[in-house]
């Protein structure tokens, strides 16, 4: 009869421990998959926030034009010309290219409800100089480290990259 | 019985929740979602690549177009004892060239952007070659490199080789100015300068006409606006014409000297006397010489204004002109 009792009693314990670990492994997965935490074979942790979505947004804006004057070329004679509104001939005429103006109507297109923040972080002077932002004091807005942050950047010279975040109101 | 019963119970059960949970563990974490992981820097890495490229390529044309900006305005960066005098013989088109590509040669060594990327390295480019034809500038380069590495998993995106091509007619105006110093200047102020009026006569009552006079009567008074139609005949040329180049005369000075006077008494009453002169001009000039490219506006460092591709150099010539003949030669250092 004790014996009858202790078999069921291991039954039923095992059986709660199972669900129980069951669960916590659940929580787990859902924690990681909602914070973008992979856990790869050899159990190395990493916060996503690169993001390709935001790399290829990067991509796309150095492609948007103004009178034939590509972003790309824009950014590189502002930093030449130490303007926000570099002068750049097209061939024919002498074009004004307003990067905030061309970044902000690109950006407010593709993130009409998300928030965006484009700037140029000079890392050797640790000074950001922003080019455009979706709404005033964006920058506590990112500073918070949001889960929904998405960022890309890449160098432009040795010390200064453009940067882009954005803060998706929607997940990806 | 009813024992074994429950044991069994117990095992299956717990048999069926450790494989499923095995199962959804298997699927969705190690290796399906490492090689997402991976498949996504690989995606990151090639983003980057492009990102960086699309840059490179704008500053290595800013810097083709810089240079020949700099250069141009300083007659090719070579001249001949004075601040951008040119010779016949000096500076040889060749080493105009070599200057250009050597001045470029070190602007884009120069280009670096930052080595760590995060959790990607960037091997910086290296110039591999550049060719100056007359009207492009060719730029050849070893690709820079974006790599990853951890542990198992190495990633490497490059594309071996980036050619960018820039249009720039500085090349262009080099090859003008030199064949204008070398061939066409001399010649075409020969040609016309020959026929230039070196003798005068004049008859008058009462005396003989005096050297000043007569000296009067020849082209002398005249020669600096000769030499500017023979520049101007020169400008309406091609190829100077056609890509804008324009020679223009600088300071100017001119000697008269008497090769020849001689008098005649042709009548006593009334006294009629016929004079006569020949002289030998010799002049000192100097010709400046400007190729402006009205299609070609590039920035100055740290300002908002924009200037022409311009080659600017000088040329001072000495000529002789005396009976039907004309000697001109550009002065050498």
């Amino acid at each position: 009869m004790r014996k009858k009792g202790f078999t069921f009693s291991l039954a039923v314990m095992s059986f709660i421990i199972t669900i129980f670990v069951g669960v916590i492994i659940t929580l787990a997965m859902v924690f990681m998959t909602t914070f973008h935490i992979y856990i790869t074979k050899k159990f190395i942790i990493e916060r996503v926030l690169e993001s390709t979505q935001a790399q290829d947004m990067l991509l796309s804006l150095l492609e948007a034009e103004q009178e034939g004057v590509k972003f790309r070329q824009a950014i590189v004679y502002a930093l030449y010309q130490d303007s926000e509104k570099p002068k750049i001939w097209n061939g024919e005429k002498i074009v004004e290219y307003n990067l905030e103006e061309i970044a902000k109507n690109f950006l407010s297109y593709f993130y009409e409800n998300d928030n965006y923040w484009l700037f140029i972080y000079d890392e050797k002077k640790n000074e950001i100089k922003t080019i455009c932002k979706s709404q005033e004091n964006i920058e506590d807005l990112f500073k918070k480290e949001s889960k929904k942050n998405r960022r890309a950047s890449f160098p432009i010279d040795e010390n200064r990259w453009l940067v882009l975040y954005i803060n998706l109101k929607t997940q990806e | 019985m009813k024992g074994s019963i429950y044991t069994w119970a117990a095992v299956i059960a717990l048999s069926i929740i450790a494989t499923f949970f095995t199962i959804i563990t298997m699927l969705s974490s190690s290796k399906e979602i490492r090689l997402t992981d991976e498949v996504g820097k690989g995606i990151n890495a090639i983003n980057l690549f492009y990102l960086v490229q699309n840059i490179l390529e704008e500053r290595v044309k800013l810097e083709v177009n810089v240079i020949a900006l700099e250069l141009g305005n300083d007659c090719g960066g070579l001249e001949c004892g004075e601040h951008c005098r040119w010779c016949e013989e000096k500076p040889k088109l060749e080493d105009l060239k070599k200057e250009y590509a050597s001045k470029l040669k070190s602007a884009i060594e120069k280009i670096k952007f930052t080595e760590n990327l995060g959790k990607f390295n960037l091997q910086n480019p290296k110039l591999k070659e550049i060719r100056i034809r007359d009207e492009e500038i060719e730029i050849e380069l070893e690709s820079h490199m974006i790599n990853y590495s951890l542990n198992d998993f190495n990633l490497n995106v490059s594309n071996g080789t980036l050619i960018f091509i820039e249009k720039n007619r500085y090349p262009l105006f080099l090859k003008i100015g030199r064949d204008f110093v070398e061939n066409d200047l001399t010649k075409n102020l020969d040609e016309e300068l020959k026929n230039v009026k070196t003798k005068a006569s004049l008859t008058l009552e009462g005396r003989c006409a005096t050297t000043d006079e007569l000296l009067r009567l020849t082209d002398f008074d005249t020669l600096e606006d000769i030499i500017r139609d023979i520049l101007n005949k020169i400008n309406s040329k091609d190829p100077y014409k056609k890509e804008n180049c324009k020679a223009e005369l600088g300071a100017f000075s001119k000697q008269a000297i008497l090769k020849y006077y001689n008098t005649v008494w042709i009548s006593e009453e009334p006294p009629i006397c016929y004079a006569e002169a020949s002289f030998s001009f010799q002049l000192e000039y100097k010709i400046n010489f400007v190729c402006i490219d009205e299609n070609k506006k590039i920035p100055k460092h740290g300002s908002a204004e924009l200037e022409n591709l311009t080659l600017k150099f000088f040329v001072n010539v000495n000529s002789i002109v005396d009976d039907g003949k004309s000697i001109s030669k550009i002065i050498s250092a």
